[in-house]
């Protein structure tokens, strides 16, 4: 009987997925042999919002809006937020997944975020180290084209990145004198923008519109960087297909996806290995929506573990007024610069593990109108103009962005209520901060502070304690015990042989920098052990 | 697109009834009563004839004309928010709903309409507002805000440059590398790992 499973089936076609489906057509899967569903569609550059006069009412409402549950296009799913500290949880549904709508920031993991156990006596040890996704952190950096500069002293070694570094304008300089006078570390960030022409791709027009579309193909989002490659090297895309669940045979092995079509009609992918590469809520989901004879709990979670150690990064911004004009507005909406002077543990801090600091950019005048980042609306009346010319456009933002340490209780379950369009149940994510989150944050906000002041500050806009969900990580974690993992060092699921689950899910810990490089990164040595296992399933 | 006010559509307009002219513009002793039925309006404007006039007066409280900046209605707020309201049913309920609320707190404590009362009266009435309803005050401000920093020739005179991403983007000094040169002196800062 003629065989017509896939090799590989992927579901999710965003920084993983497409990393991940490249890298097996450039291995040597045959044409055919990779298939992805991914539940969205391709976003056409004339849809981008970025090129209307009125592109921040999207910050609001709208198409491109940042979040799943104020969108609500078809191809969304609604995400129920509960805890003490609800996540508001962000994320973009099409091809390539949440890298239509990020904001680029390209840092790497330390090599001490792998080791959170052996060094800081909490949290867990990865099962691989920094030096096993150093290549891949290198060959993930060629494909997405980096503006940067290598000789950070706060990081080790790298590559010299693609391209020079992205303009950091008066803000960047503004406040980079003030870390200079504190005699703090800071850095020209690496964004994945490209400064000069890249690999097809022109160099950035500086816009500063990033988070709302690119349409000229300078920020690197996967429907550009990978999916065009991986597409002519024979990988088949579906989209519009909505998978409801993985199945399984009688023996416990992944035997492919149920999947709804555009117009609701079910099928059936098989394929010889499935990956998962949902987000760190959309894969979780999927896999406690999977649930079989063999896996009443849902599939890989024989121990009930799925789900569970929900990570998001600790997040606070003091906007610091300024004398002179910003422009926080003009340049890419990708950092200019950070700090990593509080990274590594030091435990007189009164806390564990530690946080960088995102000196970033601003958007226009009617986001300022509102409130900016830190949530302080323009006072309306006689005070308005008055106080918005104080306030635009001289604003530095600089943003605490913490490690998060996974606790059990900070999960994705499934709703018992919410459902999508198809009746697929929704997730339902609860979040709360802990201790050393509050500490870490309340630490990083008196540094920033003492920053911005050694910079000139006028007045400082702080945030206070916020929690959106820009980064989801750790609800299907690598590690060397079933009891506290699901997936192993090549992201196995313990369970079942032939199910792989590779995106921001697989994060044992979630350091304290942007994840999208490291995922990039799992993806690609992911692919890799695949192919070098190949002959046990192909 | 902007709706223009002819003198030919005024002019049918106040043949049918009372008119409501404008915030200030009559006088209390000699303005109708509040028209809430659709008679007498633009017939594309989503709202009724008193809750567009008690939006200007709002929204030109909450921005005012000063500083050298126009009033938010001055720069075609209305005509936008009426826009909005058209394609996004949900905001015309919530808009109608508060203008009826900041109406009722009007002559609950003035007995009288709210564009018919004088401007601090008026800021007063909003205060009220923001204190008793707060969410759906800080709703209508967002939307005033939005309706006035869309408008290009706001963005001019607040010195914004918009560089839509179809056009050229703004000139920027490269990167200078020299900015760095004290930072380059510290040592490793990562903790290495055996």
């Amino acid at each position: 009987m003629a065989d017509d499973r896939a090799d590989v089936l992927v579901i999710g076609s965003g920084a993983a997925g497409a990393a991940l489906t490249k890298r097996l057509t450039d291995l040597g899967v045959a044409p055919g042999g990779v298939v992805c569903l991914e539940q969205g569609d391709w976003v056409k550059p004339g849809d981008y919002p970025s090129a209307r006069p009125n592109w921040e009412v999207q910050i609001k409402r709208g198409a491109f809006n940042f979040s799943p549950n104020v969108r609500q296009r078809p191809e969304d799913y609604p995400v129920v937020e509960a805890g003490k500290h609800p996540p508001g949880v962000l994320m973009f549904n099409a091809v390539g997944g949440s890298t239509i709508h990020w904001a680029t920031h390209f840092p790497r993991f330390h090599p001490s975020d792998f080791r959170v156990k052996s060094l800081d006596g909490v949290a867990d040890d990865w099962p691989i180290r920094y030096e096993d996704l150093e290549p891949y952190y290198d060959a993930n950096d060629l494909e997405t084209g980096v503006a940067g500069l290598a000789g950070d002293p706060a990081n080790p070694p790298r590559s010299p990145r693609s391209t020079p570094p992205l303009p950091i304008g008066v803000l960047g300089e503004t406040i980079g004198r003030g870390f200079d006078k504190l005699g703090w570390h800071w850095w020209v960030a690496d964004n994945a923008i490209v400064s000069r022409a890249y690999d097809g791709r022109p160099a950035c027009d500086l816009h500063g519109k990033c988070m709302f579309g690119c349409p000229i193909g300078s920020k690197a989002s996967a429907d550009i960087t990978y999916w065009p490659k991986a597409l002519k090297q024979g990988a088949v895309l579906e989209t519009w297909a909505r998978v409801r669940e993985i199945t399984v045979d009688e023996q416990g092995r992944a035997r492919g996806a149920i999947y709804y079509d555009r117009q609701g009609n079910l099928h059936e992918m098989r394929a010889r290995v499935v990956v998962v590469s949902c987000n760190g809520v959309g894969t979780p989901r999927l896999l406690l929506n999977s649930k079989s004879n063999l896996f009443p709990q849902g599939l890989a979670n024989s121990r009930g573990v799925v789900g569970k150690s929900f990570m998001m990064h600790p997040f606070r911004t003091l906007e610091g007024v300024f004398e002179g004009r910003m422009n926080g507005y003009d340049g890419p909406f990708g950092i200019p610069a950070l700090s990593q002077q509080f990274y590594e543990t030091d435990l007189k801090r009164g806390f564990v593990r530690g946080y960088t600091f995102l000196l970033e950019r601003t958007f226009g005048p009617l986001h300022r109108a509102w409130g900016g980042f830190s949530n302080h609306p323009v006072p309306w009346g006689a005070e308005h103009h008055r106080v918005m010319r104080r306030r635009f456009p001289h604003v530095i933002r600089l943003t605490v962005l913490g490690e998060d340490l996974p606790e059990e209780t900070n999960r994705v379950e499934l709703d018992p209520l919410a459902k999508d369009s198809s009746g697929i149940p929704a997730p339902r994510v609860t979040y709360s901060y802990s201790d050393n989150s509050l500490k870490m944050l309340e630490h990083g906000a008196e540094m920033g502070r003492q920053a911005l002041e050694a910079a000139g500050v006028l007045e400082i806009l702080d945030s206070g304690i916020i929690h959106p969900a820009f980064h989801l990580m750790g609800t299907a974690r690598m590690g060397t015990d079933p009891r506290h993992s699901v997936v192993n060092a090549w992201h196995q699921a313990h369970d079942v042989k032939n199910l792989f689950i590779v995106d921001g899910s697989s994060f044992t810990t979630s350091a304290a920098v942007n994840p999208t490089s490291t995922i990039g990164a799992l993806a690609l040595r992911c692919a890799d052990g695949i192919w070098e296992r190949r002959r046990e399933w192909m | 697109m902007k709706k223009k006010w002819t003198r030919r559509k005024f002019l049918e307009t106040g043949l049918k009834g009372s008119v409501v002219v404008g915030a200030g513009a009559m006088g209390a002793a000699s303005r109708s009563p509040l028209i809430t039925t659709r008679e007498n309006q633009p017939p594309e404007s989503p709202f009724a004839r008193g809750e567009r006039e008690t939006l200007r007066a709002a929204m030109d409280e909450i921005i005012p004309a000063s500083d050298g900046m126009p009033a938010a209605s001055e720069v075609g707020g209305v005509e936008y928010l009426e826009r909005v309201a058209r394609e996004t049913p949900g905001i015309r309920k919530n808009l109608v709903k508060m203008l009826s609320a900041l109406e009722n707190l009007s002559r609950k404590h003035s007995g009288t309409a709210f564009a018919s009362l004088p401007g601090e009266n008026r800021v007063e009435a909003l205060k009220d507002f923001e204190v008793e309803s707060p969410e759906d005050f800080a709703t209508l401000r967002d939307l005033v805000y939005e309706s006035y920093y869309t408008q290009p020739k706001i963005w001019k005179l607040v010195g914004y440059e918009f560089y839509p991403t179809n056009q050229s983007g703004p000139r920027m000094k490269p990167f200078d590398d020299a900015v760095l040169a004290k930072v380059r002196k510290m040592p490793k800062l990562y903790r290495e790992v055996g």
